[in-house]
């Protein structure tokens, strides 16, 4: 290699890792393979994941006598209640059960009450015309829950070697009827590897 | 041959002998049934899966509530693991995609020689077809 070609090899190289070095922002898509992954968080496709399979599992139980509405040909009625964020991380929960709701609905076989929840009315405004209609007397009958929705989301850390940390992310639901037991749990976990400094707990 | 090359073939090979986990199956034996891989146009997977990673046999069927349920046998033809990102869409009678909040892809992992399988059903009672889309996990 004589010594100018060199030269321009060398220089080649510093202008493509010049170039290589702009910032450059892109929409993904939330659902395809090009999401970002971190070792230290849930991420969204893992929230999209966990929800997709307790749909999954409950939907495949609906008419096995297992999961039933009280009201023959209606669908059953299920109300949210309190799913523990046992991480150090700051989770909102909305993230995973919004999306358990929306496909439950979607299905048509299981719908959620907004007027009863765990701590209050996730929707007090409905809450309030509930209560109004049944005072006057054109009542509408404030249908009971079937199934109530419960849960917690754990994690936990584990080293692999000098350099890679491993976490575990365990998401925990389960549906308890009105007699209080838990007519359906199920328990799916995520679990990442990556370099140590990624993990932030 | 140069003594450095020698070393180098030789770790080269002992890496490729040790380092791969592989897994034997045990089942009952049959020799009269032969594997027969099946070209399903609702599988669709890129050139470079579809040489390492085979499916085998798809079920279909109805749960009690109506749903379809689908389960995909795939096997790992390669002595090495390898990482499968996998997608099921769900079609309703007329064709149309029938749309998920929770769609995502989903890794899989398989050993060597390994067979596993693909379970999910669909997300209403109207689907009436699926599509299983299968690509190269990325590492």
């Amino acid at each position: 290699m004589t010594k100018r070609s060199l030269t321009y090899f060398s220089l080649a190289m510093v202008i493509s890792c010049l170039w290589g070095c702009a910032s450059k922002s892109a929409y993904v898509d939330p659902a395809g393979p090009n999401t970002a992954v971190n070792v230290g968080q849930i991420n969204v496709q893992d929230f999209a994941v966990a929800a997709d399979t307790f749909v999954q599992d409950i939907l495949g139980r609906v008419g096995s006598g297992q999961l039933t509405s009280s009201e023959a040909g209606k669908p059953a009625i299920m109300a949210i209640s309190r799913i523990t964020n046992k991480t150090l991380n700051h989770i909102h929960i909305d993230q995973l059960v919004k999306k358990i709701r929306v496909e439950l609905n979607r299905s048509g076989k299981i719908l959620t009450t907004t007027t009863v929840a765990y701590g209050g009315a996730e929707d007090p405004l409905a809450k309030e015309v509930q209560e109004t209609l049944a005072l006057s007397g054109q009542g509408v009958v404030n249908r009971l829950p079937d199934y109530t929705l419960s849960g917690a989301i754990l994690a936990q850390e584990a080293r692999k070697s000098r350099l890679t940390t491993q976490a575990s992310y365990i998401f925990q639901l389960s549906l308890t009827d009105r007699s209080g037991i838990a007519v359906w749990e199920s328990e799916y976990i995520v679990t990442k590897q990556g370099r140590k400094s990624a993990v932030t707990w | 041959m140069n003594p450095f090359l020698h070393m180098l073939c030789l770790t080269l090979c002992s890496f490729f002998l040790f380092g791969c986990k592989s897994v034997n199956t045990i089942k009952p034996s049959d020799t009269l049934s032969k594997k027969a891989f099946i070209e399903d146009v609702r599988v669709v997977t890129d050139p470079f899966l579809q040489s390492r990673a085979k499916v085998l046999g798809i079920n279909e069927t109805l749960t009690e509530g109506g749903f379809l349920k689908i389960q995909v046998e795939l096997e790992n033809l390669t002595p090495r693991t390898k990482h499968v990102e996998y997608l099921f869409e769900w079609f309703d009678k007329d064709g149309n995609l029938i749309p998920s909040t929770t769609r995502s892809y989903r890794v899989r992992e398989l050993l060597g020689r390994e067979t596993i399988f693909l379970q999910a059903v669909s997300p209403t009672d109207q689907a009436s077809d699926f599509r299983l889309k299968m690509i190269r996990a990325r590492r």
